[in-house]
């Protein structure tokens, strides 16, 4: 018996899109052009389980823009919140390439706001870090509305979507992609998917940490797809918290709240006073982070586990108006933001750091391309607000049309079995019953604390290092004990947690190391030891790439796309 | 809150691999704090039964995936705070189960493929907004983006429910609407929702009613869509005409064939001793058909004290012809009747029919410049105000089953009062039966007689089932629909409208205190 027969099912099609987010959709729209066949996979439903869905503004210098802004100016901003670690090259193309994305999406159907004049309007206003405002919306659901337009049109070129696939392994052969395997969820079986191009869009990896405001599906087993296939990865230290989500009732956990009050550690006390008299609660993202991280880590934390918010200067008629989600959910729960404290902590937000790209989207492997989170380089070592939105279309666009031209071309290759073979491998592992078994579920939840205490907010050396050692102790004694409670096929709920928690033991491990590279601090990395930025030795990237025991090979390497 | 609490829940399952049937599993689970109907399903698939399936993603109420049906009702599982007493889980309505609480969306799926493939190319327009932006032409875009497609409204369509494999469904004519709101767009003529038979809903709005984002889904998207002059020129059906024709020929939805209860009664009935006075609207089915129940109402009213007045000029309300978009018929009907009220010169008027009562309530306000104002109560509404007592208990108790008319309950939010009119009354013991509110078809019966029939007979199932004496309503419609449906089903049970119970049981022979 060959494991080909093994597999259930055996798909073909020209180009496979790994991830039906927005960058996923647009790269599927952009490649089902002259007759190039696309085929979108998802976990789970495309455009429905996705981080796009709650992003809500894009920002882009174009005709609604000042006068005086431009692409460049964009391009300053946005190297600037990076620390000027981002990668040249794809910022280039990133801001050159904005404008005429938002136009394209308009062409697809989405509606940005607009004056009375019918000029589009800057509603998203100046977030920190932008020199002009420079950000469209629709309303508080703008990553929706885009999100629907694609699925409109692709389901109108009659795009190949398909749901509950996750995709486990990308099968290489001779530096090109041809293909991958995947668990087919809803009928409990390993599939294969032949394809001359791939596109990974599998979006980032909030879950690594026990608060976020990511969906559950945000598990960031693109990046170990990537990884393992020989891609190289950069800055994956580089992670970003927001740094005042909600901790309490749990069904509320992990949602962000919008604005800027008194911050009060377990005794009452406004510990911004001592960390920054001047601006107190108003400084950056990861300043707050961070102080609230260290008072939390201090044991000054209140029951749950955060520090107190408490309403200052707050304009609860403007804050209904702008985000009356929040506000609402905030009021069924019983608390009125206006008088009531609540507690908040950093939430895991956002990855700057990914799989390194070239301009092209291109992976340095023949055949895979890869857009939007998973992807690594355009952020730096801090993403600038409201870039998020914007990129994944600006290089979902280009995957898809590279990615279709090299479908045209690619040759065929030598058959997949021994890939085959190896590629199953780890399906099969978790399906062989076995005593003492860890559900993924509880290795998630193991993951998660680590990360928080050891990997979070404020990171220190030997913690790090600390981190680390667990984590390839997890590696050797958990990862072979993953199991699944029940064999029963269809949504087996054990084996989606169990392959996610799989990748995110992974994932987690290349992010301590990459974070022990960098001995400074720089953007969302703040080691205790070395708090200050260090451009003689670290204007640099961390690249990680993969040996041939499996284990990553870390370097420091010079800024890419400087000249 | 945070004391330990045992709490039962029962779950819906379903293993195709394994089941050939679906079963219920019954959990005892111990909770602390408060809890969300997710939270409960994650702790159950955690500690409890490894084997559950369900769907979640964002936990925030805006990917929509999480959808299941909480004791009896659709709900956001991630919204949803959990019931007192038994908590019943089971997958969404209307969908085919794939497993467990997971179920099978491809079908709105492919009738959205339909939809979006008649979309004409934006591409042409390269997105430009139109010439002349005005941004209040976006309202309903506005309103209609809120959607999340959670499919709560399709689960609880009475008309999806019948499974017809043409039918568009809620979620659908709003994607459709939404569309259609997108001023920048050249759509086809006619929508699809016309192929999609949008002329079958039965304009219950239990859409607009189970949506988690505040979409008046029958208003803004079913209405819209049947406003559209394709809609008027080739999707009414030929019932709808005959009912145009009819109402604007006669005044009413009947070629008379009795004399109306407007002229069988005076234009003035006087009370005894007048404490108020009302205009009585009696509408086409208490005018013609449920004459009985008009009496009733008049009989009640001034034996408390209230002056009725009954102009023999007062025409059908115009109903049928608002909520299927025949707007330039119904202005002129309405025009007629206000002609009526503004004679009379009685700014208070009562009705006892849930249709009529949503029409003036919802359809006259506003329509012509220079209108009188002028409020509309019905009758229930009405007669809390004159704080009516009853009792002492005479005759035995009677179980009586009270069915929602769509137009009371979500037309004008009406539902508590009635209960709480019937539990007053010392002869009546109440009984719920399962969904009073769901729709019985009645407005359906003036295009689709036989869709219809198919809503009155399931109402008329879950009546029968709930062994009572008797059924009461607050339409003549509904007591039409549904004492024919029981009939056929070979059951007695009767169907009085709350007017003529109240009056069976205190105006024969003795009055109201």
């Amino acid at each position: 018996m060959t494991f080909q027969k093994q597999l259930a099912e055996i798909l073909e099609t020209d180009v496979l899109v790994v991830g039906g987010g927005g960058a996923g959709m647009m790269a599927a729209l952009e490649a089902c052009q002259k007759g190039c066949r696309v085929t979108l996979v998802d976990k789970g439903i495309p455009s429905r389980e996705c981080a796009t869905l709650m992003a809500k503004q894009l920002a882009a210098a174009g005709p609604w823009s000042f006068p005086d802004d431009s692409p460049e100016r964009h391009m300053e901003d946005t190297l600037a919140s990076g620390c000027f670690i981002n990668d040249r090259a794809l910022v280039r193309v990133f801001v050159n390439q904005a404008p005429s994305t938002i136009q394209a999406l308009e062409a697809m159907g989405m509606l940005f706001e607009r004056e009375v004049s019918g000029k589009t309007f800057l509603s998203g206003g100046q977030p920190p870090g932008h020199s002009y405002p420079r950000s469209l919306t629709y309303k508080e659901s703008t990553g929706k509305m885009i999100i629907n337009a694609l699925r409109r049109q692709s389901m109108k070129k009659g795009i190949q979507m398909l749901p509950d696939i996750l995709t486990t392994r990308l099968l290489v052969d001779e530096n090109q992609v041809r293909g991958a395997i995947c668990w087919n969820i809803a009928k409990g079986e390993m599939g294969l998917i032949r394809s001359r191009a791939v596109v990974l869009a599998t979006g980032g990896c909030g879950q690594l940490y026990p608060m976020t405001s990511n969906p559950e599906q945000s598990t960031g087993e693109g990046y170990i797809l990537g990884f393992e296939a020989g891609t190289e990865l950069i800055d994956m230290e580089m992670f970003q918290f927001y740094p005042v989500s909600l901790v309490y009732p749990k069904f509320l956990r992990g949602l962000n709240i919008n604005f800027r009050g008194r911050l009060l550690n377990a005794r009452m006390e406004r510990f911004m006073e001592k960390v920054d008299p001047v601006n107190l609660e108003n400084v950056t993202r990861d300043m707050l982070s961070q102080a609230i991280y260290r008072e939390i880590k201090k044991g000054l934390q209140a029951p749950h586990g955060g520090v107190y918010l408490e309403a200052s200067n707050f304009e609860p008629e403007l804050y209904q108006k702008r985000y009356p989600t929040e506000y609402q959910y905030c009021l069924e729960a019983g608390i009125d933001l206006k008088k009531d404290r609540v507690e908040v902590a950093p939430s895991g937000h956002f990855m700057m750091g990914g799989i390194r790209i070239d301009p092209d989207c291109s992976t340095g492997i023949k055949g895979l391309f890869a857009a939007g989170e998973v992807t690594g380089g355009v952020h730096g070592a801090n993403r600038l607000a409201n870039n998020a939105l914007m990129e994944i279309f600006v290089f979902g666009r280009i995957a898809g049309q590279r990615a279709r031209e090299f479908a045209g071309e690619a040759k065929e290759g030598r058959p997949l079995q021994g890939l085959i073979e190896d590629g199953t491998r780890e399906i099969q592992n978790l399906l062989q019953p076995k005593k003492d078994f860890i559900r993924g579920f509880q290795l998630k939840e193991i993951v998660r604390e680590l990360m928080w205490n050891k990997i979070g907010v404020i990171k220190e050396v030997m913690q790090l290092k600390e981190g680390i050692e667990k984590l390839h102790e997890i590696q050797k004694t958990f990862l072979p004990r993953l199991g699944v409670s029940l064999f029963h096929k269809t949504y087996n709920r054990d084996m989606v947690e169990a392959l996610e928690a799989c990748s995110m033991a992974k994932l987690a491990l290349l992010m301590a190391q990459s974070a022990s590279m960098r001995r400074e601090s720089r953007g969302a990395h703040y080691l205790e030891e070395h708090p200050e930025q260090n451009d003689r030795d670290y204007l640099k990237n961390v690249l990680i790439k993969r040996k041939a025991d499996g284990e990553g090979e870390f370097r420091l390497a010079p800024v890419a796309g400087v000249s | 809150m945070n004391q330990v609490r045992v709490i039962h829940v029962k779950i819906f399952r379903f293993d195709p691999e394994r089941d050939s049937s679906p079963h219920y599993d019954e959990y005892r689970i111990e909770i602390q704090g408060v809890m969300k109907i997710l939270d409960l399903l994650e702790l159950i698939y955690q500690k409890h039964d490894p084997s559950l399936a369900y769907r979640s993603s964002c936990r925030s109420g805006k990917c929509g995936v999480c959808s299941v049906t909480v004791n009896g009702r659709p709900v956001l599982a991630c919204r949803e705070d959990l019931p007192e007493g038994i908590v019943l889980i089971e997958p969404l309505a209307n969908y085919p189960v794939v497993r467990d609480l997971i179920v099978d969306r491809r079908g709105y799926d492919q009738k959205m493929e339909g939809l979006s493939s008649s979309l004409s190319p934006v591409e042409d327009q390269k997105g430009t907004p139109p010439r002349d932006w005005n941004p209040t032409d976006f309202d309903s875009y506005d309103r209609l983006s809120k959607c999340i497609e959670c499919l709560l409204c399709d689960a609880t369509c009475p008309v999806l429910a019948l499974s017809l494999s043409d039918y568009g469904g809620p979620a659908l004519f709003r994607q459709d609407a939404f569309l259609e709101a997108d001023k920048r767009l050249l759509r086809s003529d006619p929508s699809p929702s016309e192929r999609l038979h949008l002329d079958d809903c039965s304009t219950c709005k239990a859409c607009s009613a189970s949506c988690p984002k505040g979409i008046e889904v029958f208003d803004e998207a079913v209405l819209g869509l049947r406003r559209r002059r394709s809609f008027q020129e080739q999707g009414l059906t030929e019932m709808q005409k005959g009912y145009l024709r009819t109402i604007l020929d006669t005044g009413s939805l009947f070629t008379p064939y009795r004399v109306p209860l407007s002229k069988q009664l005076p234009e003035v009935n006087e009370p005894e001793n007048m404490k108020g006075e009302i205009l009585f609207f009696p509408g086409c089915m208490m005018n013609m058909r449920y004459q009985g129940a008009g009496k009733a109402i008049v009989r009640i009213l001034t034996s408390l004290g209230i002056r009725v007045l009954l102009p023999k000029d007062l025409i059908c309300c115009g109903g049928p012809l608002l909520w299927t978009g025949q707007d330039e018929a119904f202005s002129e009907v309405s025009r007629k009747n206000i002609r009526v009220f503004e004679r009379v010169g009685i700014s208070t008027l009562v009705t006892g029919c849930a249709g009529c009562g949503m029409t003036l309530k919802k359809g006259y306000e506003g329509r012509f410049e220079e209108q009188k104002a002028f409020i509309v109560y019905d009758f229930i509404e009405y007669l809390e105000f004159l704080k009516p007592s009853f009792g002492p208990e005479r005759g035995k108790k009677r179980k009586v089953a009270y069915h929602d008319p769509c137009h009371l309950r979500r037309g004008q939010g009406i539902w508590k009062e009635p209960r709480k009119l019937l539990q007053s009354l010392p002869e009546v013991h109440l009984v719920e039966i399962e969904k009073p509110d769901q729709c019985c078809g009645g407005m359906l019966a003036t295009h689709h007689r036989d869709l219809a029939n198919c809503l009155s007979k399931k109402k008329a199932r879950t009546i029968i089932d709930a062994e009572v004496d008797m059924v009461t309503t607050e339409c003549p419609l509904c007591k039409d629909m549904i004492s024919k449906a029981l009939k056929i089903e070979g059951s007695r049970i009767t169907v009085d409208t709350i007017g003529e119970l109240i009056e069976k049981l205190y105006c024969s022979g003795r009055t109201i205190p």
